[in-house]
């Protein structure tokens, strides 16, 4: 399997790791786990439509080191609030977004805070329920990212992962 | 009566110190959530907080305790999607919607 894949298996596997009385520490790495699934889905989606070619993989390997978690937020909350900016909007040239676009960004948004909290708020304590949940919603934006990744909406979205704060208006 | 311009002077000092008000009034975000009827699945009770994320911009943590926890993934999307439409009109903010079982409390080791 797949980075991302592996990832979300192993979100879904920490996520149910203990019977009863889950410990913190499988909730916390599952919720880690679920976003950065999501999150490698999304920047090998960006390497890939921007840097083709079986033999180019060193270089993809460089790409993806150049997001930037904080960017990569700002535009998401943008496409999950279907209100995108200046800098994006005329790239979509009046293509409306699809709802599993908005469905794959707003998961991005929560998942990226949720992995904030479980990373370092030990202030809050995380139940099962709860991470199957955020685990769920990875998965389903995986399933949602599938139906729509062939687009001009979904290029859009990762070119603006990576270039949000380079684009001149 | 205080003079004009005084509130909003006093707001702008506040915003620039680490005294800034927060925008969301959670006590209202509750009360609106929880007068909502016909949800896809059934709420106990609601969890309202205000804060600031990990990009530092302000935002609101709602918690939707539910009876009913194997609801199925479409189901609790839907949910999550009308509080967070709740939020947003009231604040303007982005809201983190998390689903618990009503009956977690303390439940993790």
């Amino acid at each position: 399997m797949s980075l991302p894949r592996d990832l979300l298996a192993q979100a879904k596997l920490l996520a149910t790791k203990e019977k009863s009385r889950p410990k913190q520490a499988s909730l916390r790495r599952s919720v880690s786990a679920a976003y950065y699934a999501l999150f490698h889905l999304l920047v090998d989606a960006a390497a890939r439509r921007l840097v083709s070619g079986a033999d180019r993989q060193p270089l993809r390997n460089c790409l993806v080191r150049a997001f930037d978690h904080g960017v990569m937020k700002r535009v998401a909350l943008q496409f999950a609030e279907q209100s995108l900016s200046p800098r994006l909007s005329p790239a979509l040239n009046g293509l409306p977004l699809q709802d599993e676009i908005v469905r794959v960004a707003a998961a991005f948004v929560d998942l990226q805070q949720h992995r904030h909290d479980a990373d370092y708020n030990l202030g809050r304590r995380f139940t099962r329920v709860e991470v199957l949940n955020i685990v769920s919603d990875a998965e389903q934006a995986f399933v949602d990212w599938r139906a729509v990744r062939n687009s001009a909406q979904a290029d859009t979205f990762v070119v603006g992962l990576l270039t949000y704060e380079k684009i001149r208006l | 009566m205080l003079p004009a311009g005084l509130y909003s002077d006093l707001n702008t000092v506040a915003a620039e110190s680490s005294l800034a008000p927060m925008v969301a009034d959670t006590a209202s975000i509750r009360t609106q959530l929880e007068e909502l009827h016909d949800l896809p699945t059934p709420v106990r009770s609601w969890l309202v907080e205000e804060g600031v994320d990990a990009t530092d911009d302000p935002a609101v943590w709602v918690w939707a305790l539910i009876e009913q926890v194997d609801a199925d993934p479409e189901t609790l999307n839907r949910l999550k999607v009308i509080a967070r439409e709740v939020v947003h009109h009231a604040t303007g903010l982005w809201a983190y919607v998390l689903i618990r079982g009503a009956d977690e409390t303390e439940v993790t080791a």
